[in-house]
């Protein structure tokens, strides 16, 4: 029952620290344009840019974005002065991600006054990407008051997580009044990235057992897959669990943090605070925290060396971890940026599990252009891939299938 | 003879070893300790031994050294100063095991006093599992670090294996860890500023999302007290089962009752990521080895961590296994690892190690 109604879908996606968007012509899938605002609010040494192509024209245009509102704005003004230009470049509606949308949402979802009141509620279950996302979407319907905008969550996709992973051993009486399980997150990166693997090794996705390794500048997190089905993810009940990130600072003992409160009369605000935004790579490293720029030390400075070996560390722990739920993987994957674009990443984790007879070739590892590229040796027994995510295309598939058939799809 | 001492709060176990003759060794509990005072049947002990040998030492084990005790120490006046050091760690235990000491260095000059503390063996752990992903400066002002837990344990499975060999140490007891061991050193270890973290135990949550406890404070107005207390004590298989049982009352459960079940499957699913991140550091396999005071109730447990692991080549021998020798080989001739419970308990272990040390 495909719609023939012919849209054209303009896609935003936040990261913490990234703003991508593109404008799909749907059903084709054809893009009219796309860009990315880089290094939103970050203490890094580089400046803060935003990248915009039209078809192989690329602006690569230096600026301050201090915030994701400033980072739409000025992307807004850029699509506004194409569309003069061009009549072809255009949008009929808008498709946002949002990360976690706790109980409230189970599925895409169209923009009302109610339904933004509901949001509201949950922005605290994610300080960074939900605050980030609500204040954007609600900028837009500000602005933009004619176009419908449609919200596509990022939980979904790990609905199928079993109890014994998603429960957390805390009393019953706690779960059950307020829904605290793992939701997991970076759901629609990890189905995109089960689909396109199997597509590549010509094989149904309902055979394959994966670990997608989603590891961003902003949330990294790695994912359990099999037959079709997510069954575990880092990330728990909020984006903070799991892998040490950018800011945030991943599995940590909650007794020291409570001793911590105490010790140094933290209020909870400020907690939150140090953990998300002052931890992680940024909290050794101290002058930034981008992982590149710990590479680029790494072997000058100390701490540098220990940023880059903690957090590889910690995505090793979960590739294992991974790696004895499924009784090994045939499928390993690398994805968004540190994934795709850091390869001494990449062999310090794939070269510890050699003795599975898993093995990563380090020249095509090294060599990597663009696009998916097998990086495994043809005798290794697990395919390792690396594949840039394209979470926008999904949002635009889901955000089409809502709006052309409305609820219950 | 020999007394081994080994204090918790609420509950103090003492285990004679008789030299001349080993089979009238015996041990007893004191329960219901108060944690403010010196209970008077401990201190007797000093005046009446046990089958009428002279006591030779009395070995105290220790749960916290900081980074002064990386060794067993003799307890002194000397080293009751060092010790109170470690006050602001753990106020109420280092204060009940001070005052504990306290006791014995005035009453008993003459018989030699000697601590064994369970972080010394992790005074060695590689910096970056030592330390957390937390802002540096506030990790130095206050202090926090991984100090590591059942040391003495580990040590003792690690003595048990050749220096090359990658081994996973995994003690089952009242708190649950996975240490992975190279060289005879330790290079992670689940569990080791709070018992909090890591692995559940009978009412501990084990590893939980911070923003989900941060959630609960700020939006359900939790205080630090109540969340430190429901994570501490009603959580784990408590929180999941409904039943403050132990881990080892709980498993003939195990399989009957949905909730106990699914508890063990939780629990088991926790000792696997260690496992995980031990082979990850270890980036091998040679040996496993299971010890504990549980290690003979969660058999069960073991047989399904150790199934879940044989795609690696590990291949069990038949159950039921052996249980009436100190150690059992639980892997068959030709499985690529070898796996291997350890019954020696605690005391045993620090008499063997003061053996040692001697």
């Amino acid at each position: 029952m495909i719609s023939k109604k012919n849209i054209n879908i303009l896609v935003f996606n936040c990261g913490s620290s990234s703003l991508k968007y593109k404008i799909f012509n749907m059903p084709s899938q054809e893009i009219l344009l796309y860009g990315e605002a880089e290094r939103i609010g970050t203490h890094g040494q580089k400046s803060s840019m935003i990248n915009h192509y039209i078809g192989k024209k690329k602006e690569r245009i230096k600026t301050i974005l201090s915030d994701h509102n400033e980072a739409f704005k000025k992307v807004m003004v850029l699509i506004k002065r194409d569309g003069k230009l061009n009549k072809a470049i255009n949008f009929d509606i808008f498709a946002h991600r949002y990360v976690h949308p706790g109980n409230s949402f189970r599925s895409t979802t169209l923009v009302t006054k109610p339904v933004l009141k509901k949001l509201r509620k949950t922005l605290d279950l994610a300080p960074i990407h939900n605050g980030i996302s609500y204040k954007m979407i609600a900028l837009c319907s500000e602005k933009f008051k004619k176009k419908p905008q449609l919200i596509v969550f990022d939980s979904t996709f790990h609905s199928t997580i079993p109890q014994e992973f998603s429960t957390y051993a805390i009393p019953e009486k706690l779960r059950k009044k307020y829904n605290l399980k793992k939701i997991g997150f970076h759901g629609i990166s990890h189905k995109y990235i089960m689909q396109e693997a199997c597509r590549f090794v010509e094989k149904p996705v309902n055979t394959q057992k994966i670990i997608s390794c989603h590891l961003g500048t902003g949330g990294s997190s790695v994912c359990a897959i099999d037959k079709g089905k997510s069954i575990n993810n880092s990330m728990g009940f909020t984006p903070l669990e799991g892998l040490m990130m950018n800011t945030r600072c991943g599995d940590l003992d909650p007794g020291t943090v409570f001793y911590l409160m105490s010790k140094e009369n933290l209020s909870i605000q400020e907690t939150e605070e140090i953990l998300n935004y002052k931890s992680g790579i940024l909290g050794i490293l101290k002058f930034s925290s981008d992982l590149r720029d710990a590479i680029e030390m790494i072997n000058k400075d100390q701490k540098a060396k220990m940023a880059f070996d903690m957090y590889s560390q910690r995505v090793k722990k979960y590739v294992f971890f991974y790696s004895l739920l499924l009784q090994k993987p045939d499928i390993i994957v690398f994805t968004d940026s540190l994934g795709v674009l850091v390869p001494l990443l990449r062999e310090k984790i794939c070269s510890s599990l050699k003795f599975m007879d898993i093995e990563i070739d380090k020249v095509k590892n090294n060599n990597y252009n663009k696009g998916t590229v097998e990086i495994s040796t043809p005798s290794s027994q697990t395919k390792i891939f690396i594949l840039p995510t394209d979470e926008e295309v999904m949002i635009a598939r889901e955000a089409y299938k809502e709006y052309t058939h409305g609820n219950n799809n | 003879m020999v007394i081994i001492i080994e204090p918790a709060l609420k509950e103090i176990k003492i285990t004679y070893f008789n030299n001349k003759n080993p089979l009238s060794s015996g041990n007893l509990i004191l329960t219901g300790v108060e944690e403010s005072e010196v209970p008077n049947e401990l201190l007797k002990i000093l005046e009446h031994p046990d089958g009428k040998e002279r006591i030779d030492a009395i070995c105290f084990k220790i749960a916290f050294g900081g980074d002064i005790f990386s060794s067993p120490a003799k307890i002194d006046k000397e080293f009751l100063k060092k010790f109170l050091q470690l006050i602001d760690f753990s106020p109420l235990y280092i204060s009940f095991i001070l005052r504990l000491l306290k006791a014995f260095v005035q009453s008993s000059k003459k018989i030699p006093l000697i601590a064994f503390f369970d972080t010394s063996f992790f005074n060695c752990l590689p910096k970056t599992k030592k330390y957390y992903s937390l802002p540096w400066d506030i990790q130095k002002k206050n202090n926090i670090k991984k100090y590591g837990f059942h040391g003495l344990y580990h040590k003792a499975n690690s003595d048990l294996v050749k220096k090359q060999v990658k081994l996973i140490s995994i003690i089952l007891d009242k708190q649950s860890t996975v240490c992975a061991i190279k060289n005879n050193k330790p290079y992670s270890i689940s569990l080791g500023r709070t018992p909090l973290e890591g692995i559940m135990s009978q009412t501990s949550c084990g590893d939980v999302d911070l923003g989900m406890i941060l959630f609960l404070m700020k939006n359900h107005g939790f205080s630090l007290y109540q969340i430190d207390q429901i994570l501490k004590n009603e959580s784990g298989f408590l929180g999941i089962t409904g039943y403050n049982l132990s881990v080892a009352e709980l498993t003939p459960l195990y399989g009957k009752d949905k909730k106990i079940t699914l508890a063990f499957k939780i629990y088991e699913s926790q000792i696997l990521k260690y496992i995980g991140e031990a082979l990850s550091i270890l980036e091998g396999i040679d040996e496993i080895i299971f010890s504990g005071s549980y290690t003979k109730d969660l058999t069960q447990i073991i047989y399904n961590l150790v199934k879940q692991m044989s795609f690696m080549g590990i291949t069990l021998s038949e159950t039921p296994w052996d249980t009436k020798e100190t150690k059992t080989i639980i892997t068959a001739k030709d499985s690529k690892v070898k796996v291997t419970i350890n019954r020696t308990n605690l005391s045993q272990i620090i008499f063997n190690e003061l053996k040692r040390t001697v």
